[in-house]
């Protein structure tokens, strides 16, 4: 019985040592700085809750941390709507029968997510420029030349627009994903069903969709989780400030300029992990709300 | 608040788009000619000589009739010696060169566009950088607002002074507001004459 304890201390080491290193003691320390306040000399004092309560009560911090929390859940909103629909609609299509090419369209589709975000950001900017970008030609080529505008200057289209790029990107993961659990679906059953008279429709959704629906609930906390991390992006495309009127500030841009500044404004280290921390209460809600409310509830079944 | 209510009527005069437009988009619209003032300050003047095919100027700001010209001069920078160094000697002769004439000469000449500390006549080769230099005899020299101590608070005037801007030219803000923003801004931690 000892022996085999130890071999389960022996397999787990590895993992835990460097989860513990570089995961959850620098995780642990910023929250613990947090709770820190900096002179003007740098020496730090501890300062209980006053990085918290200037967060949420001086409005030079609470407006700017709202702001950055609701635009996230915007960025996150359009993830959901678009991204992953998308995803399951390829994936779908990859996984039909009689379908040439398949190996092509999925390197294809799969291909941006690879790219670095910065060139990525870099494109679009060019593409969409009023300037130099195509965007516009080929709109008036097919007549809505009217509708062109500068989305990623105006404050009411930029996040939409950086959202849309961002699902660009990444519509490659929740589809190869889906797709990976689509084909583990048995034959037999689909042939069964075919055989019953069902068509490529309701087998779809009422065979295929609720044996995946365990990855779309994965695809979807992974989606959460990235999003609420999400910063390079935003930062490649409008910089720190996150503009225009810091439209598309989220919690990683709001970070990136409380920690290391901006131009002529100091980066606060404390504050900046105050900012952190609450990124990583946001994620942690979310994820908990997930495995207790969600997970438990899906249907699992064994094949 | 008159700079920022100027500041309002630049928009009309910029390019279709110029909400998405950033830094090197506005200097190659200028070095293409499509751009006929292009706004910033004599540390371009290297850019544009390496990439236009044309002529260009400088002119300063236009004050108002009756009003004094300003220009926003680096008032702030300064060089010293740490009094713990253990080279005091290498550290004197280094600096007795950097406030030399021969050094503003070399500085100012293969650095057109940025102007030594110094106060030593330098003869520029560069025209462009001539005609910011001799902007010094006509105008008055100022401090940059948002520097040293006014950015040190929170909010930081800076970050604020970037925003605003960009909202009067959008025209989504009124002078008059960010004028009031920022100045309330920076009455919320800064007392004059502290």
């Amino acid at each position: 019985m000892t022996r085999n304890q130890s071999h389960i201390w022996i397999f787990l080491a590895p993992a835990v040592l460097i989860y513990s290193i570089f995961m959850i003691y620098p995780l642990l320390d910023s929250i613990r700085l947090s709770f820190y306040d900096q002179s003007e000399t740098g020496d730090l004092s501890f300062a209980g809750l006053v990085n918290y309560v200037a967060l949420f009560g001086d409005p030079n911090w609470s407006e700017p941390f709202w702001n950055a929390l609701i635009n996230n859940f915007k960025f996150f909103a359009m993830h959901m709507l678009v991204q992953n629909p998308i995803g399951l609609l390829l994936a779908a299509i990859l996984s039909l029968p009689k379908l040439s090419g398949r190996g092509s369209y999925r390197t294809l589709i799969f291909m941006p997510t690879m790219l670095s975000v910065v060139i990525i950001g870099f494109i679009w900017q060019l593409i969409l420029s009023p300037l130099w970008g195509v965007a516009e030609g080929l709109m008036w080529n097919v007549g809505l030349g009217d509708y062109y505008n500068a989305w990623l200057g105006e404050e009411g289209s930029a996040l939409i627009t950086l959202s849309l790029i961002s699902v660009w990107q990444f519509v490659g993961i929740p589809m190869m994903l889906i797709y990976a659990a689509l084909l583990n679906v048995p034959e037999d059953l689909t042939e069964a069903a075919l055989i019953d008279g069902a068509g490529h429709w309701s087998i779809f959704w009422r065979i295929k969709f609720p044996l995946i629906l365990p990855t779309i609930a994965m695809v979807s906390i992974l989606t959460f989780v990235a999003n609420f991390n999400a910063f390079d992006l935003i930062y490649a495309v409008k910089g720190t400030l996150a503009g225009p009127n810091f439209s598309t500030d989220i919690m990683g841009s709001f970070f990136y300029r409380t920690f290391f500044g901006f131009q002529l404004q100091l980066g606060s280290p404390t504050m900046g992990a105050t900012v952190a921390t609450m990124m990583f209460l946001v994620i942690l809600i979310g994820v908990m709300g997930y495995l207790l409310l969600i997970q438990r509830r899906l249907t699992r079944y064994s094949l | 608040m008159d700079t920022l209510a100027e500041l309002a009527r630049w928009g009309e005069y910029l390019g279709k788009g110029f909400k998405a437009q950033k830094y090197p988009d506005s200097q190659n619209l200028f070095t293409l000619g499509r751009g006929a003032i292009y706004a910033a300050g004599s540390w371009d003047i290297a850019t544009f000589n390496s990439q236009a095919d044309f002529k260009f100027g400088a002119f300063g700001p236009l004050p108002a009739k009756g009003e004094d010209c300003y220009i926003s001069d680096h008032t702030d920078i300064a060089l010293g010696i740490n009094p713990k160094t253990n080279n005091m000697d290498a550290a004197k002769t280094f600096l007795s060169w950097m406030a030399s004439a021969e050094f503003a000469d070399i500085y100012a000449n293969s650095l057109p566009g940025f102007f030594s500390l110094s106060n030593h006549e330098v003869k520029l080769s560069d025209p462009v950088a001539q005609e910011f230099v001799s902007l010094r005899g006509k105008c008055k020299s100022t401090i940059r607002n948002s520097y040293q101590i006014l950015s040190r608070g929170t909010p930081n005037l800076e970050t604020e002074l970037w925003n605003a801007s960009v909202q009067v030219i959008n025209g989504t803000m009124t002078p008059q507001d960010a004028a009031k923003k920022l100045q309330d801004g920076l009455d919320s931690w800064y007392k004059p004459g502290m």
